[in-house]
């Protein structure tokens, strides 16, 4: 006589592992942070302090050129009317102290003044925070009117000791 | 007499499962800000492209994710140098650059946001020498615009 198996239909049981699944996806989205990263495009190597032109050369050179020198207490910018502007920081010059929308204003009229012109130069000081250099740049790029965005200078070209009097 | 219905959850699981895997490969057990490294944030949205990493944190410099350089509060000290170049970064970046087909990929720079100019302006200096003639300032993008919008004569653009 012939036995015949039978197989009796056993289902997993899943709940206990879809309640842990269930305590570890807010654990771990709490934990993770979605982060975006840009980037600021600067197409030329920094000039040369030898190669920077001095103050006496940007002076003669105003109707040509934008230069923003950035400074421990604030922004001096050229180019963006008569001689050069100085835009002071609000307090101690930490770098959200400066005053970047004044920036952004004399950027606006620099770009009334010069509206072919793409290059701005920015010249930092030794000790100027990274981060202040990137706000520049922010403020010199674009500006955003409503709901567009107006593009002002798309090549900052950062060089060292420009406009520096030299003695 | 109803007759007896298990629900299904065998897709739940699936889905779950999914979810768990994404979350597991983003997962940092230490999440916590590294006081030594913070980019800056920015209005940028030009998303990061590939490129050969320069790492500038407040104690150290990386080329590719490798050490080359101590740093003390982001400033390079008693480093070595030729002028402007700083030459144990120098070999780095020209041996990096030797590694890349064609040469020719940008640099992409990722400073700590305290990094003082005159420190970041001689490594592009250096990596000017080794090579790399354009950069990518690596920040935190989609930051809020800190320029609001005014009444001023809107500019030309181009």
């Amino acid at each position: 006589m012939q036995r015949r198996r039978v197989q009796a239909a056993v289902e997993l049981d899943l709940i206990p592992v879809l309640s842990l699944v269930v305590h570890l996806v807010p654990m771990l989205l709490l934990s993770v942070r979605f982060v975006t990263l840009a980037e600021h495009p600067v197409d030329r190597a920094p000039v040369e302090a030898t190669e920077a032109p001095s103050r006496e050369k940007l002076e003669a050179q105003e109707e040509e050129r934008v230069v923003v020198r950035i400074t421990a207490t604030g922004f001096a910018v050229r180019g963006a009317g008569d001689g050069e502007a100085q835009i002071a920081c609000a307090g101690s010059c930490t770098p959200g102290d400066y005053d970047y929308r004044a920036l952004g204003d004399a950027m606006v009229a620099a770009k009334g003044l010069h509206p072919r012109m793409q290059q701005v130069i920015v010249a930092p000081d030794p000790g100027v925070p990274y981060a202040v250099i990137i706000g520049v740049m922010d403020a010199t790029r674009s500006r955003r009117a409503g709901d567009r965005e107006e593009l002002l200078f798309l090549h900052p070209v950062l060089v060292t000791g420009a406009g520096e009097r030299r003695p | 007499m109803e007759p007896t219905t298990s629900l299904s959850i065998t897709s739940m699981m699936d889905m779950f499962t999914i979810i768990l895997v994404f979350l597991l490969v983003f997962f940092e057990p230490e999440a916590r800000p590294d006081p030594e490294f913070q980019l800056p944030s920015s209005v940028a949205t030009q998303q990061a492209a590939d490129g050969t990493t320069l790492r500038v944190r407040r104690d150290a410099i990386e080329v590719n994710g490798s050490p080359v350089l101590p740093l003390v509060d982001g400033d390079l000290g008693n480093a070595a140098r030729d002028g402007r170049r700083v030459l144990a970064v120098l070999g780095a970046l020209e041996a990096a650059r030797a590694q890349v087909p064609g040469g020719e990929l940008p640099l992409m720079v990722e400073c700590d946001q305290a990094v003082p100019w005159s420190t970041l302006g001689d490594l592009l200096a250096t990596a000017a020498d080794a090579g790399f003639q354009s950069y990518r300032f690596v920040v935190l993008g989609g930051a809020e615009r800190p320029i609001p919008p005014t009444g001023s004569a809107p500019s030309q653009v181009f």
